[in-house]
């Protein structure tokens, strides 16, 4: 565990709004904060906390539009399809919601867009990630490793 | 880092700001792009032409406040 330390998300992926009560509720518990005895709560200072994810409250998160492009460059309507299939059309979002998260991951430099003839011959806006996004893909991959491994610790210790 | 971030984002911005018109024009074609292919795959489900338009716009979830909001991320 010591070689664990605490590391909080970038700032820029936390929530300018304050969360909603139930959403609240549920970080709480999750950090462990209001059960000491709970080996849970061993988990708030070695484990980052990750809140980047899609949110209940209808918006896309960063993350899965990211994973959705790093293979290849896919427009608006392609990346909305495969959000919807990877999440087993669990995920009732609009698919308006897609366009302004886009364009605020290309403001932020994390992707790009290009016109290109799409398949049926019309042109339309593709997006694939920077240099930056896949950095920054990478390492939120790590930290959700390093938050896996502590859960792991965890749970093996509670077991023992 | 947020420099050189704030650099490589510096071309975007200039044509936000100094190239509106075009700007919009590609918003809305990419809407109506993503409209319309969302459109076609209703109708290919079964539904006719109009109603799959409505339907997609309907599942778009407000066209215009969707602008807006694309517009406000580009700030």
């Amino acid at each position: 565990m010591n070689n664990c330390k605490w590391v909080d998300p970038p700032r820029r992926w936390r929530s300018k709004t304050k969360p909603k009560s139930e959403l609240d509720q549920s970080r709480v518990v999750a950090r462990g904060g209001e059960f000491p005895s709970d080996p849970a709560s061993q988990i708030r200072r070695h484990a980052p906390v990750v809140r980047h994810r899609v949110s209940i409250r209808g918006t896309i998160g960063k993350r899965e539009i990211v994973k959705s492009i790093a293979l290849e460059p896919m427009h608006g309507w392609a990346i909305s399809q495969r959000l919807k299939h990877v999440s087993g059309n669990v995920l009732q979002v609009s698919d308006g919601s897609l366009y302004p998260a886009l364009h605020k991951l290309e403001q932020e430099g994390w992707i790009k867009a290009e016109w290109a003839p799409s398949e049926n011959n019309r042109r339309a806006k593709y997006y694939s990630l920077t240099r930056l996004g896949r950095k920054e893909l990478e390492k939120e991959a790590a930290n959700w490793n390093r938050l896996a491994a502590a859960i792991t610790q965890v749970v093996n210790l509670t077991e023992a | 880092m947020k420099l050189k971030r704030w650099f490589m984002t510096l071309p975007l911005r200039l044509r936000s700001l100094f190239r509106q018109n075009r700007v919009e024009l590609e918003l809305d074609e990419e809407i109506r792009f993503h409209l319309d292919r969302q459109a076609g795959q209703f109708a290919e489900g079964g539904l006719d032409p109009q109603e799959a338009q409505r339907a997609a716009i309907r599942e778009f979830k407000g066209v215009e406040l969707r602008k807006e909001e694309c517009r406000d991320a580009r700030g």
